[in-house]
């Protein structure tokens, strides 16, 4: 009945080293986000499989690019991140209220509970990143587009904004927990969930993510899920329903990468 | 660099806690962090050991084993008085992993210490410190889990409570478990489990004594503390406490804005508050600090809990 044993720790040291490297192997061939690139390169991934072709040239109608992140669990945020950013970054008005709801966010995660210690380091590099791609910052749209892109390939910055989406997020669980509860599957409460399946780095997004990020930002996203399901066309959500989508992602089972609509 | 100044009103801590972070923060993002992976994890702990320097937890003593090395750091816990760990110090050695604060560190202990939640070879077993793999299985609240806010401070107050309340669910030592048990069912009747920690923690006064150490005995003394500030990082009972340290900080720091609201609160709040007895007051705040975290413990809540002890009772799962 005593589910530890000595032996248990030992293979939990291996599976964890196992993974590390897995995940080096990762971080050393992939950049954490990617140049733009044309989608017709995802071609080249699902060459002979009709049903990948079919949909990806049902995708290029309404897609030119593709922005690929790193498939490192965080590619939700990160993507998510990146592209919002890029948004703001051409809409004055609507970067500075994001900027005032980032900034107003700490305290609310301060009183659901995190300790302030830490937390005040992520909320600071948080709000650095946004300062340093305001619009009305020196050199001009594309002098932001590139800081953007500098910064979110810096591991530290950019793991940091990771960081501080998945506070956010979870911190709206937490705030709705009557109606987020309604989503989760089995019987986690929706403490357990967010502590085991949206804090911790590296755990991979799921729907309820997603709506409640878009939500507690007030930032529209569509989803394009590219899969093996039928129909020979690409299925889009957005989230929150009935919004309007800021941010484009491609969705492919298990990751999640940036679209530029045409 | 504007946010450090703006965020430091907001004061959940200590004043100068936040104004220390917001400083050390700002230069380090100044002097442009390299692309390495552990660029965060320096900055993070760097960060945390300053912290600890100038606001130690209460019971904790932390330094580096080797000065360059900021990803191992030898800790030294005082057992809790009024406690069976009372009059013990206790080494352990934690080690920071290079992704550090997105993975949990690791504590050994050096000093043998008999606990259900302790391996043999002295490595600690504790929800906090586990990284966030899927292990339904373990028995443990995931609410205690490791994420990147929690930090050297939340991880010592919650091993000081684990010393007190062992989780008996998932046992790193079966037979210590099965022992403490039957302490704490037999209402403390079957001691053999108390006398082998008090064994062990005078084993090891003798040993601080060697080495020149003074191991504080009584509450006041181990709540006290060379700078003088109890902060509460964990959370729950951070405000309560914070407007004792914001007193507290009015005595000694002259300097800082918000003091008025916090002295009608204070006024409000209890008779220990007094101004003649301030300084004292402060030591009894910390010290129901201690009783929050389980310290005060004496006698294994002698049949207190029934529901305790009616949750060993079989079943093995927690969800």
């Amino acid at each position: 009945m005593e589910p530890f044993t000595h032996n248990d720790g030992n293979r939990d040291e291996l599976i964890i080293q196992q993974k590390r490297d897995i995940e080096k192997e990762i971080s050393d061939t992939t950049p954490l986000i990617s140049e733009q690139l044309p989608l017709t390169c995802l071609y080249a991934e699902y060459s002979g499989d009709e049903i990948f072709t079919a949909k990806i040239q049902d995708l290029s109608k309404k897609y030119k690019f593709i922005r690929r992140t790193r498939p490192d669990g965080n590619c939700f945020f990160r993507a998510f991140a990146y592209s919002y950013l890029e948004y703001l970054i051409s809409n004055s008005s609507a970067y500075q209220e994001f900027k005032k709801l980032a900034e107003e966010s700490k305290e609310k995660l301060v009183q659901l509970g995190f300790p302030s210690f830490t937390l005040e380091d992520f909320h600071e590099t948080f709000m650095e990143v946004i300062q340093r791609v305001s619009p009305d910052n020196a050199g001009g749209h594309s002098a932001v587009q590139d800081e953007l892109h500098k910064i979110f390939n810096e591991q530290g910055y950019s793991d940091y904004v990771v960081v501080y989406l998945r506070l956010i997020t979870s911190g709206k669980l937490q705030e709705e927990a009557d109606f987020y509860q309604n989503f989760i599957e089995g019987d986690l409460t929706i403490e357990a969930f967010r502590h085991l399946e949206v804090e911790p780095m590296y755990k991979e997004s799921d729907h309820i993510h997603i709506i409640a990020l878009c939500t507690a930002l007030g930032a529209g996203v569509r989803v394009e899920y590219l899969d093996r399901g039928e129909g020979g066309t690409v299925k889009a959500h957005d989230f929150p329903e009935g919004s309007e989508p800021r941010i484009y992602l491609i969705y492919r089972p298990g990751h999640y990468d940036i679209l530029y609509p045409n | 660099m504007t946010t450090a100044a703006s965020t430091s009103q907001h004061a959940t801590s200590s004043s100068t806690m936040m104004a220390g972070s917001g400083s050390l923060a700002t230069s380090s993002s100044a002097a442009a962090p390299t692309t390495t992976p552990s660029s965060s994890a320096v900055r993070a702990l760097a960060m945390e050991y300053k912290s600890l320097q100038e606001e130690p937890v209460e019971g904790f003593r932390v330094k580096l084993i080797n000065d360059d090395n900021l990803f191992e750091w030898e800790v030294a816990i005082f057992g809790p008085p009024d406690t069976l760990y009372q009059g013990g110090y206790f080494k352990a050695h934690m080690k920071f992993p290079h992704d550090y604060p997105y993975s949990p560190p690791s504590i050994r202990f050096l000093t043998k210490v008999w606990h259900p939640n302790v391996y043999e070879n002295g490595d600690l077993c504790i929800s906090i410190l586990h990284p966030p793999v899927d292990d339904p299985q373990s028995g443990e609240l995931p609410c205690e889990r490791w994420n990147p806010t929690q930090n050297v401070r939340t991880i010592l107050l919650s091993v000081i409570s684990l010393l007190n309340e062992p989780n008996t669910f998932s046992p790193a030592n079966v037979d210590a478990s099965v022992m403490y048990r039957r302490w704490r069912d037999s209402q403390g009747k079957d001691n053999e489990y108390p006398n082998i920690i008090r064994k062990q923690a005078l084993a090891a006064n003798a040993e601080a004594k060697r080495e020149g150490i003074v191991v504080p005995m009584t509450l006041e003394d181990y709540c006290l503390k060379p700078t003088r500030k109890p902060t509460t990082e964990s959370g729950l009972d951070a405000n309560f406490y914070d407007d004792d340290f914001d007193l507290e900080t009015e005595d000694d720091l002259p300097s800082d804005d918000d003091f008025d609201e916090d002295d009608d609160e204070d006024e409000d709040e209890d008779e220990d508050e007094d101004s003649a007895t301030a300084p004292i007051s402060k030591n009894i705040g910390g010290s129901s600090k201690c009783k929050n975290n389980g310290l005060v413990r004496e006698a294994p809540a002698a049949g207190a809990d029934d529901a305790e002890s009616a949750d060993d009772s079989g079943k093995g799962e927690t969800t």
